[in-house]
């Protein structure tokens, strides 16, 4: 059995390494190294290929495409970054409430996006915010919305030999954004619910209400549909609506599962309250309109 | 108050250096892993080891028929099963390796077949009838009662009486250290490193396992990570199961179990099912109380009973109650056994009676700090053990209680907070009052002796041997402190040495908070007897007044009456080795004699009770239930604070095991298999969970415990619980009587309520 | 299993080691190297007894495979301490009595050694945050929460 360590140091040297589709790929290893432990010595991988070494997958920049984030960039990195804190401050608070310092200096954003998992706390922002994820195999490109990438518990669009290169994602100048996670304790938690919302205003007037909720759904369930009332009538019934719409799709989708009994009313109070949170954010009552 | 001392220990924990079990590492070692039966309840039909025996690196497969002594007495856990498995996690072949890694790949490769029996998980239906029995003719063990009055009276002098269900779950130690253990044969006896809670107890275990004398097995303690009760009788298993690989090869051999084995293997805290009724007058005087708990002991006895009986004394709280009816059932299960964690039957009962004095409260309309005053107890009130009680303190920890939170403005302002908010949030102000037993008491738990050695060396440096556990609790430091202010010398002078049953006296186990008071005495008696020797060297000397009181002083020894007269401790040494005598001192002291009458259920439990107070603010979110600590003050009277630094260390551990005990701490159990066998499931309280944690440290001098200590490490999680829960009971307006206080049961709770 | 060569700085020290391909770094720091320091507590990143640091960040040595580590810069709790005498920190962990069982508190000490290099003025908040990823049973945190805040304040 061939056994290799691969460490390209560009990316297209790594895309030519991984295009046999047999490689097991690391980024930061949080997830794998996990996996790995699980794994009998006949089952665990010999030809690993190392992300961490390519520069060009760690940039953050803006360019017209939005806010690009390269594969391996790290929570740490996102919380850090003066750029990410200037153009999108949700991404920083969304990020440092993933893990603990530790898991966050080393888990990566397209390293969390391949994992799938639907509790990942980024992954409802990424749907809010309609990002899009870059994916490279060797001759190939082709860009999805992250929405379209997720398609289950677990489970992406990811090919074999394919990687994720970057996160674009849409700056949406002069949005108030909100983000909530509920978990068990405060630090190192699985989200048991997360969510996020943004709002952008003309003149009083909403033009943008997007809302996206995780770890509800095998993948974010993005809301913003049944948000457009809300831009003539911002009621309490109009809000409770909404979160009966909610708790609606989440069945839809997943069933009624023991877990219901606290998910489905905490989540329709979460939904009410994220709008409400993000209404007053951006300037707004919730009962005029 | 003492001049503060560094712990002894701590400069190699800090640099790592510090040796625990598993850093050990010993030429030509092997490494044995467990194979666990993994059904609930039954027979072992066949063990097919072939396949991991199959690997180069495996040398062999032990099971039971390789033991040359006992692999385990009635009702206990076996080192390995002979046939008869009952619950998930029963050791039934160690595998033998050069390395852990492979150790444990191969003992996944081991195939065990059973004959299944019926296996029963719910306590209640346990000791019905028709119940497979898992050992003897029933599962239920035992009923330890306590009577006390006439309940007929009681009840007829109650004005309100309410009656509860409130129920305790599952927990376990978690401590950070998972357990591991080496051993070496050495020809003609077996060494074993590792960190045990009660050393004895696993030497003697070894001896059974071994079929050696006691005197044939070395225990040396390896650096404890942590036991909070674990690391007992789970220790016992380990050194016997390592020692039998050592034995057999011929090899050092080490076990060490990950997470995931820790849990499934350690043992758990009893989960209680208890029963309340409670009487009082309208102005808060309680008349009687009934409580019936019945208590889950899973599939073994180990310290079932006496943690039971512990229970059944404190059911009553710290209250003076003419009239009280407690028994608690012991019942087995097929389920991972439950033995002594930090509390030891104490939490649970704790917050039963705190939980149902709040609703008493609310149902009198009265405050609950207030009815707690009404009946707190006082020195010679009776407590329903038929004892009265001297050096109550409980009336000052409720007055320390009330002055360090600011109680009513507190009140008001969470009042207000909540008639303010428009949001989900809701705070609340919760208490808690504790009394607890010293040391074994007279439950059976066993005889309540300590010795310490005391060595002062020929250079007037000291040596100091014990048989208690420094489970990080700062034993040691207390010890060094004794003797240093005994002796009036500098801390530094002293050292403790590293616990070896070759050289140490057996102290007894290190549990119940027994070891300042116990073993402390014992350092205290061996320093008197060394403080006699020099006086008899002294009084040789010319100088010396007949009769003359010796003050130690600054390393000096001084005439108290002629302070001008003195000796340095080094030349009082040297004078004492020439004059053909030692510097050594034999230190025995055994607790004062207790009687229980079992029949009657009354009786001197313990020689002495000590009392704290608790008051917690949390903030609940009525959207999800999630319930965020503000702030926690924890009163406790330490009799003598040895050491206050590490008194403040062990309030702030304890209460933040106990806020994993009411919010966010599960052993979850189905069909008999845990299901959360690892930290990401199992969840401890993070840094950012506890909130501000604030002792208040009382020191009301305790006649008996030495220079007036008192123990500590299991009050400060005893009342953690109840503190926290109705204080979100408070913010809810409804009362939480089940742990864990988790987003589940709160958001029910809190939806119930509004239902309302 | 093919060993591989793994070159390194380890407190401050070029450090080369033969291992196998999937080893961890707390694996080889332990069992390869003998530095028993840090230590090994659940093997999923959750506990933080294992924490190290990697190019000067927190990480948890059980879920970083080793060969990530190829050329970097490793710091343990051994290297905190020069020749046997206790550091700043250590000393501040002494003074507040932030020790009892001494399992979690290398990982601590690696952790508040990260802070304090990135922040040389830590609020409460900050320093409870950074070490959230260290789970300890013995002090209820509050004794090492000031012991951090006590050494920034040198």
């Amino acid at each position: 059995m061939k056994e290799q360590w691969i460490a390209s140091e560009t990316l297209d040297m790594l895309l030519d390494e991984i295009a046999d589709g047999q490689k097991t790929i690391v980024a930061g290893g949080t997830d794998l190294l996990i996996q790995l432990r699980e794994m009998d010595r006949e089952e665990k991988p010999t030809e690993i290929a190392d992300l961490s070494c390519i520069e060009n997958l760690k940039r953050i920049e803006v360019t017209e495409d939005g806010l690009i984030l390269g594969a391996t960039v790290t929570y740490t990195d996102l919380t850090n970054s003066d750029l990410v804190r200037e153009t999108l401050p949700m991404l920083a608070q969304a990020a440092m409430d993933v893990g603990s310092p530790q898991v966050r200096n080393k888990g990566t954003l397209g390293g969390s996006l391949a994992n799938a998992s639907p509790a990942a706390d980024m992954a409802p922002v990424w749907v809010l915010l309609q990002a899009d994820v870059v994916l490279q195999k060797k001759g190939r490109e082709r860009v999805l919305s992250v929405a379209e990438f997720l398609t289950g518990n677990m489970t992406t669009v990811l090919e074999p030999g394919e990687l994720i290169v970057e996160i674009r994602c849409p700056l949406w100048k002069g949005a108030s954004m909100h983000f909530i996670k509920v978990g068990r304790r405060n630090a190192a938690a699985i989200a048991r619910l997360n969510g996020a919302a943004l709002l952008r205003t003309d003149g009083g007037r909403i033009t943008d209400l997007r809302m996206a909720i995780g770890a509800a759904t095998p993948t974010p369930l993005d809301l913003s549909d049944a948000c457009e009332g809300l831009a003539s009538d911002r009621s309490k019934e109009a809000l409770d609506r909404i979160a009966k719409e909610t708790i609606r799709r989440v069945e839809g989708i997943s069933g009624r599962r023991a877990s219901a009994i606290w998910k489905f009313p905490a989540l329709e109070n979460l939904s009410r309250r994220l709008l409400i949170d993000v209404m007053q954010k951006g300037g707004l009552n919730s009962e005029t309109v | 108050m003492f001049k503060e001392i560094p712990r002894v220990d701590i400069q190699a924990k800090l640099t790592g250096g510090a040796k625990y079990a598993d850093d050990m590492v010993f030429p030509r070692m092997v490494y044995g892993a467990m194979v666990r039966c993994s059904i609930a309840h039954g027979d072992i039909l066949s063990i097919d080891a072939e396949e991991a025996l199959k690997r180069e690196d495996v040398l062999r497969v032990i099971t039971y028929d390789d033991i040359p002594g006992i692999a385990g007495k009635a009702k206990e856990r076996p080192v390995l099963v002979k046939e008869r498995v009952r619950f998930i996690g029963d050791g039934i072949a160690i595998v033998v390796a050069t390395s852990q890694q492979a150790a444990r790949e191969a003992a996944a490769k081991v195939a065990v077949t059973y004959k299944e029996l019926p296996a029963v998980f719910n306590p209640a239906e346990a000791i019905e009838d028709k119940q497979p029995a898992i050992h003897g003719v029933s599962n239920l063990e035992k009923v330890i009662s306590m009577r006390h009055g006439d309940m007929e009276q009681g009840w007829n002098q109650a004005e309100v009486i309410i009656e509860e269900d409130v129920s305790t779950h599952r927990v376990q130690h978690a401590a950070i250290e998972p357990e591991s253990a080496v051993a070496l044969w050495q020809g003609d006896h077996i060494e074993v490193y590792c960190p045990p809670k009660s050393p004895f107890n696993v030497r003697r275990v070894i001896s059974e396992t071994l079929g050696l004398r006691i005197n044939k097995v070395r225990l040396i303690t390896s650096t404890v990570g942590g036991s909070f009760g674990g690391k007992d009788y789970d220790m016992s298993l380990l050194g016997s199961r390592v020692a039998l690989i050592a034995r057999l090869t011929g090899r050092p051999a080490k076990m060490t179990y990950n997470r995931e084995e820790a849990i499934t293997e350690g043992t758990k805290r009893h989960p209680y099912r208890m029963h309340y009724k409670i009487g009082a007058k309208k102005d808060g005087t309680l008349t009687g109380l009934q409580v019936d708990v019945l208590s889950d002991a899973g599939a073994y006895l180990s310290k079932s009973a006496m943690v039971g009986w512990r229970s059944c004394v404190e059911s009553s709280g710290p209250y003076l109650i003419p009239n009280v009816h407690t028994d608690v059932t012991v019942a087995y299960t097929n389920q991972i056994y439950s033995d002594s964690l930090r509390g030891f039957g104490s939490p649970q009962v704790d917050y039963g009676i705190e939980v149902v004095m709040d609703k008493l409260a609310v149902r009198l309309d009265m405050d609950p700090l207030a009815l707690r005053r009404k009946n707190a107890l006082k020195d010679g009130d009776e407590h329903a053990t038929g004892q009265i009680l001297s050096g109550v303190s409980i009336g000052h920890c409720l007055d320390a209680l009330e002055e360090s939170s600011d109680y009513l403005e507190t009140r008001k302002r969470i009042t207000q907070f909540n008639q303010e908010q428009n949001g989900p949030l809701r705070r609340g102000f919760g208490i808690a009052a504790l009394h607890r037993g010293e040391a074994l008491g007279a439950g059976g738990e066993g005889i309540d002796t300590a010795g310490v050695n005391v060595h002062i060396e020929k250079d007037g440096s000291v040596l100091i041997y014990c048989g208690l556990s420094e489970v990080g609790q700062g034993c040691q430091t207390m010890m060094v402190r004794i003797v240093s202010e005994m002796l009036g010398l500098k801390p530094e002078r002293c050292r403790v040495s590293r616990l070896d049953t070759d050289y140490v006296p057996d102290s007894g186990p290190t549990v119940a908070s027994r070891g300042t008071v116990i073993a402390g005495n014992a350092t205290v008696m061996a320093v008197e007897i060394i403080k006699e020797k020099i006086r008899n060297t002294l009084a040789q000397q010319k100088w010396f007044k007949k009769n003359a009181e010796l003050i130690y002083e600054d390393e000096k020894i001084r005439l108290k009456n002629n302070p001008e007269v003195e000796v340095s401790f080094e030349e009082a040494v040297k004078l004492t080795f020439s004059n053909c005598d030692n510097l050594y001192g034999n230190g025995w002291w055994a607790a004062p004699k207790l009687v229980w009458n079992w029949e009657k259920g009354q009786g001197d439990a313990y020689f002495n009770y000590v009392y704290g107070a608790c008051g917690c603010e949390v903030e609940v979110d009525l959207d999800t239930g999630k319930t965020k600590i503000i702030r926690f003050l924890a009163v406790h009277d330490v009799g003598t604070a040895l050491n206050i630094e590490e008194v403040y260390g062990q309030i702030c551990g304890g209460v933040a095991m106990g806020i994993g005990y009411s919010l966010m701490e599960e052993v979850k159990l189905r069909d008999g298999r845990i299901q959360n066998t690892n930290l990401d499931s199992y969840l401890l309280p993070t840094a950012m969970d506890i909130g501000s944690i604030e002792p208040v440290i009382l020191q009301e001098h305790s006649a008996i415990g030495p220079l007036g200590a008192k123990g500590l490490g299991e009050p400060v999680t005893s009342i953690v619980a109840p503190a926290i829960t109705n204080a979100i009971s408070d913010a809810l307006g409804t009362q939480i009587l089940e742990l864990p206080a988790d987003l589940e049961h709160v958001l029910a709770a809190s939806m119930r309520e509004e239902q309302e | 299993m093919k060993q591989c060569n793994l070159n390194f700085w380890l407190n401050g020290e070029q450090t080369k080691v033969s291992i196998p391909m999937t080893a961890t770094l707390l694996d080889v720091l332990r069992d390869y190297l003998g530095m028993t320091g840090t230590k090994r507590g659940c093997e999923i990143g959750e506990c933080g007894a294992c924490t190290v640091l990697l190019n000067g960040q927190a990480v948890n040595s059980c879920t970083v495979l080793a060969l990530q580590a190829q050329g970097q810069k490793v710091e343990t709790v051994e290297g905190l301490s020069e020749g046997g005498e206790l550091s700043s920190l250590q000393q501040s962990f002494v003074e507040e009595h932030a020790v009892q069982c001494g399992f979690c508190t290398p990982g601590m000490l690696m952790s508040s050694t990260a802070l304090l290099r990135d922040n040389k003025n830590p609020s409460e908040e900050d320093i409870r945050r950074a070490i959230s990823g260290n789970l300890c049973r013995c002090t209820g945190y509050m004794p090492i929460i000031k012991a951090i805040k006590k050494e920034s304040e040198r």
